[in-house]
């Protein structure tokens, strides 16, 4: 073996066991306990809300994520690197300012005013982890998006243009099918994004509420659970996190594999 | 027919036009080198890239009108083939875009991939074809919707040499077959010569000459088209003049050059002369020395 090809391989399973050995390490340490993490009522309550709050922010995510994506894609603008720097704010930012931000805007001043008057609840509320979870998130499903996007060859909707298509069924019908697996895993990315999500939440909504109960998102309750009850809590409810996210994860795969192959 | 006054457009730092072309064949061939603006030509047609002018095809003007309401196909280098979808569904797109009926729509591509040679690959995706079959696919596509105006942008630049006949045959034939005209943007002198009833020739946005295969082939009038219809380009003190390799005799004459090389070709052995300062190839039998007579026939006078 070359000493190039050694260098690389011994970098590269660095690199994996770098990932792998806090996760393993957890797992084992949890795996004991996973099952009475799954029969607390209460970590179950949390896991629903966080999978709610997740989709609806992986939803808001994509339905904007899609034409913002064509946009930077497609088109040429004067303002195009200071929009390009602006959606990347998210990742730079630290998210419990990211959490300030949101408060700020849509509970305290600017647009708070008139969401409370329409009754929309921003602060410990279904609404205000969605927004602040989908600011978060959305980036990543734009850019996963826009990169598909640039690799299509803009001659397929010149194409569809001049065959009768208007620039709508252009877009639905040639566009939109030829980036789906792009729009999938951004839908998964901004998931996974908004599961991971704790910093935004601690400010807005550390705890969400649901007619009489109170439930915190996934990552504050084990975030409670290791101040307040210690490390062997907080161990077992992570290990299920951990597996249930897994889960989630492969079960999409294999359900975009499978639409995708019913498609072929 | 197909008239263009006065178009124009700016793309990036690229100057389309000013273009005035009269359109009046079956089939246009536009020649130009890489970069001369062919395919903006064809965008602007097509009304998929915005331009200033006047774009007038059968006495009405459609300059103003969508790509979609232009009945003007175009057809990409690429094909532009929908990888999502069937052949069959690709070749019924523009007809199901116009809402004709299901039971219509199947007739038509059946029959339309019937005289195309297609009707073996309905079901298959694009990506399961051969360039060659690609380009029919792309062709019966287009001719579905029985378009006025069929814009083939380098239709044979992905096909293999052993195909380039039969799908010069087939294009040739469109017009007469489908009633439709074509316009066929190349770079590719031979396709052009053997394809068009009438050629343009453009350069730097422009159309800088247009006319019969055999005009523009025989009598070029610049020195920009004389080098793309294969004529060599000497600068003499009395103009421009545009010679073969073919017409340019070594062995006698009143000229000497200095040979600077020699190659193998198809067609015998070409050496590289210096004349006048000026580098030429001339075809040459055998072994040649340092230093060659040579005459020089037929000289076309050019415009430079």
């Amino acid at each position: 073996m070359s000493l190039f090809k050694a260098s690389a391989i011994s970098v590269f399973s660095l690199t994996v066991g770098f990932f792998l050995y806090p996760l393993l390490l957890l797992m084992y340490l949890g795996w004991g306990s996973l099952a009475s993490a799954f029969a607390t009522r209460s970590f179950l309550q949390s896991l629903g809300i966080t999978v709610a709050i997740s989709t609806l922010a992986s939803a808001v995510a994509v339905a904007s994520g899609i034409p913002t994506a064509y946009v930077l894609a497609r088109y040429e603008f004067k303002l195009k690197p200071l929009v390009d720097a602006v959606l990347d704010i998210p990742i730079v930012v630290p998210h419990t300012v990211v959490g300030l931000m949101v408060v700020l805007a849509f509970a305290s001043y600017g647009l708070g005013p008139a969401l409370g008057e329409l009754g929309v609840q921003i602060i410990d509320a279904l609404p205000g982890a969605v927004i602040a979870v989908s600011y978060l998130s959305a980036t990543y499903a734009i850019r996963t998006i826009e990169s598909a996007v640039r690799l299509l060859d803009p001659e397929l909707e010149n194409a569809a243009r001049s065959l009768g298509a208007s620039p709508f069924r252009a877009f639905a019908e040639v566009v939109l099918p030829s980036i789906r697996g792009a729009v999938l895993d951004g839908a998964l990315l901004s998931w996974a994004r908004s599961v991971s999500e704790a910093g935004a939440l601690l400010v807005v909504a550390y705890y969400v509420i649901l007619g009489n109960s109170s439930i915190y998102p996934a990552s504050i309750y084990i975030y409670q659970a290791y101040i307040g009850l210690g490390i062997n809590e907080a161990i077992k409810y992570s290990a299920a996190l951990v597996l249930f996210v897994l889960a989630a994860f492969l079960a999409f795969r294999v359900a975009a594999s499978r639409v995708g192959a019913k498609r072929r | 027919m197909l008239e263009l006054r006065d178009v124009r457009a700016k793309i990036g730092e690229f100057q389309l036009g000013p273009v005035d072309l009269l359109d009046d064949v079956d089939y246009l061939v536009i020649m130009g080198p890489n970069g001369a603006g062919k395919t903006s030509l064809l965008k602007v047609v097509a009304g998929l890239l915005k331009a200033e002018g006047v774009v007038v095809l059968d006495g009405v003007d459609i300059s103003k009108l969508p790509p979609e309401r232009r009945n003007v196909v175009y057809v990409p280098q690429s094909y532009a083939l929908f990888d999502h979808m069937t052949v069959f569904s690709n070749i019924e797109f523009g007809l199901r875009m116009r809402g004709v009926p299901r039971n219509e729509r199947r007739k038509t591509v059946v029959e339309v991939a019937r005289r195309l040679g297609v009707e073996d690959l309905l079901s298959r995706r694009p990506s399961q074809l051969s360039a060659g079959q690609r380009q029919r696919v792309a062709l019966a596509r287009a001719l579905a919707i029985r378009p006025r105006l069929l814009l083939l942008d380098e239709p044979m630049a992905s096909l293999d040499p052993d195909i380039r006949e039969a799908a010069s045959s087939l294009l040739r034939g469109l017009p007469s077959e489908y009633g439709t005209s074509v316009i066929h943007v190349t770079h590719d002198r031979e396709e052009a010569y053997s394809l068009g009833d009438k050629v343009a020739v453009m350069y730097e946005g422009k159309i800088i000459e247009a006319g019969r295969p055999e005009e523009i082939f025989r009598r070029p009038r610049s020195a920009v088209t004389a080098k793309m219809v294969g004529l060599q380009v000497l600068r003499m003190e009395d103009g421009c003049f545009g010679v073969r390799p073919e017409d340019v005799v070594v062995g006698s004459g009143p000229l000497k050059a200095r040979v600077l090389g020699v190659v193998r070709s198809l067609r015998g052995n070409k050496a590289l002369l210096e004349i006048f300062g000026q580098q030429l190839w001339a075809y040459v039998d055998g072994e040649v020395g340092r230093y060659v007579d040579v005459e020089l026939r037929e000289l076309v006078p050019l415009e430079c």
